[in-house]
């Protein structure tokens, strides 16, 4: 279980974030949404360290955030960010072990290799293994990076394991989003992964995930099943948009009614 | 360099190491004319190592910012061509004031010369190279996982800060005791990387090892070439090395293997 404690977080006198108190469950599918400038990426950067809340704790399983040394949070906690590039040209193969770099020092052992190809193997990489990371297209790339961040949480013996999603998403089309979205929540299903991820797009939010987040000008708006949070209320509320919220044999619809 | 800075441009000569060392070294001898020096074995190098020092310390002390990723390291760049630009005038100046036969001295060592290579500067420079190399060889796989972006490294369980600090360290220590003895050798730190990149790919545990032994290997062509052209007088070895690489990494960017 990820928890927040009161956690405030605010630039200058602005404040960005107040008194965020929930906590997210392991093998579910936690998605956190809200209109732009809601506080969903500080939130997402504060539960991956790169920012520090000046008020409340972040806690990993009863151990506060603060305490973890960087290597030892880089073998349970992967993050997933959008758009990656690299500065110079290398090979898929290689992208893919750097999630493993935090596991090995000097060589890559066996099980390192092993890691590296059963991810690749998951997410369709294999067949360009050995291509230019540079010339992939844009939807192979993010595979890659897929298989780069599953890579280095691979193995059920390092005890519970985190994987952060900061909009993983922007720049695929959508057949990939569906297929990635269908991906992730079923290996955070059999490996009871914690899984916590930004979406932008709610409808895949409300089909996929187990359990919702929404964020309104640095406060929790609503938490919980998607069905309770996606109401016409709290959507008109945050996102200022009338929407009509139906649930069909396919889940929860959304479909847009006007401003 | 270029891995730490994502950056296909970078070369010692960027963030200030290489102008700081000719300037040491301008000033030495105009000094050294002045008080009748024997300019030996060590008063040359050490004066070159401390301008190198000096200039890089202060890029980067006036880049320094809260800044992480792309930004700070333009600031980085733009700062140690700014440090650059002075120390230049700094050298161009001391050779504007120096008589004639020290003027020469520094036109000729800021081309780069082996003409004073012998075996006491072999040894200082080989086992100053050897341990920065072993050193360096230690973060390649940091530096590797940096080409994603500092976030994406400190995910990997990597202290940015702290490597960033040690490569620098390492390199102005690489970069100041090698130049103390050569002068300023255009070109060679910047192509010879790329000459790699087209054939064994970006891997730095591959880079760093090879890029000092092909560097070292093209410097010994240039060398004999920069002897032989002129003999039995020695051209510096920087014109050689300029006139030749142009060209090669001219042609290296026009390679259709090569993309940044």
């Amino acid at each position: 279980m990820i928890r927040c404690e009161h956690i405030q977080f605010k630039i200058g006198k602005k404040i960005l974030l107040d008194d965020i108190d929930c906590s997210f469950e392991s093998g579910k599918l936690n998605l956190i949404i809200g209109p732009n400038g809601a506080g969903k990426s500080t939130l997402i950067k504060i539960l991956s360290r790169q920012l520090q809340p000046q008020k409340g704790s972040v806690f990993f399983d009863e151990k506060n955030l603060l305490q973890f040394s960087a290597q030892e949070l880089a073998k349970i906690r992967a993050v997933l960010s959008q758009n990656i590039d690299l500065a110079f040209p290398m090979q898929v193969r290689e992208v893919v072990m750097m999630g493993r770099y935090p596991h090995f020092s000097g060589k890559p052992q066996k099980q390192d290799h092993q890691a590296c190809s059963e991810a690749m193997e998951l997410f369709g990489v294999t067949p360009f293994a050995d291509r230019n990371y540079l010339s992939l297209s844009g939807g192979e790339k993010q595979r890659v990076q897929f298989a780069r961040v599953f890579a280095q949480i691979w193995y059920k013996e390092a005890g519970q394991r985190y994987i952060l999603l900061d909009e993983p998403l922007t720049f695929l089309d959508i057949k990939f989003q569906y297929l990635f979205l269908k991906e992730i929540k079923r290996i955070v299903q059999n490996e009871n992964l914690l899984a916590i991820g930004v979406l932008h797009e709610l409808n895949f939010a409300a089909q996929f995930a187990d359990d919702l987040l929404l964020l309104h000008e640095g406060k929790i708006m609503a938490k919980g099943m998607p069905s309770a949070v996606l109401t016409e209320e709290n959507i008109l509320q945050t996102f200022g948009l009338r929407m009509k919220c139906q649930t069909t044999e396919n889940g929860l619809i959304l479909s847009f009614v006007g401003i | 360099m270029q891995a730490l800075f994502r950056n296909p441009i970078v070369e010692p000569g960027l963030i200030g190491t290489s102008s700081g060392a000719a300037f040491g070294a301008a000033i030495c001898f105009v000094l050294g004319a002045q008080f009748q020096w024997d300019l030996g074995n060590w008063i040359l190098p050490s004066f070159a190592c401390i301008g190198a020092v000096i200039s890089t310390f202060l890029v980067l002390i006036l880049s320094r910012s809260n800044e992480t990723g792309a930004s700070s390291i333009q600031r980085l760049l733009l700062t140690g061509i700014a440090v650059n630009a002075l120390f230049m005038s700094g050298v161009g100046f001391l050779s504007y004031i120096a008589r004639d036969p020290q003027a020469r001295s520094i036109t000729f060592w800021n081309l780069g010369t082996m003409a004073g290579a012998n075996w006491p500067a072999v040894w200082v420079v080989g086992t100053s190279t050897t341990i920065c190399l072993l050193v360096a060889m230690r973060y390649a796989k940091e530096l590797n996982a940096l080409m994603m972006g500092e976030n994406e490294a400190a995910f990997l369980g990597i202290h940015i800060q702290q490597l960033k600090f040690k490569i620098l360290l390492i390199n102005v220590i690489l970069v100041a005791v090698a130049t103390a003895y050569v002068g300023v050798i255009a070109f060679i730190g910047l192509i010879v990387p790329h000459l790699l990149r087209v054939f064994l790919g970006s891997d730095n545990r591959k880079l760093l090892l090879n890029s000092a032994i092909l560097g070292g290997i093209i410097l010994n062509l240039a060398d004999l070439a920069a002897r032989l052209f002129l003999k039995p007088a020695e051209l510096p070895i920087g014109i050689v090395s300029a006139v030749v690489g142009v060209p090669i990494f001219i042609m290296l960017l026009r390679h259709k293997n090569f993309q940044f």
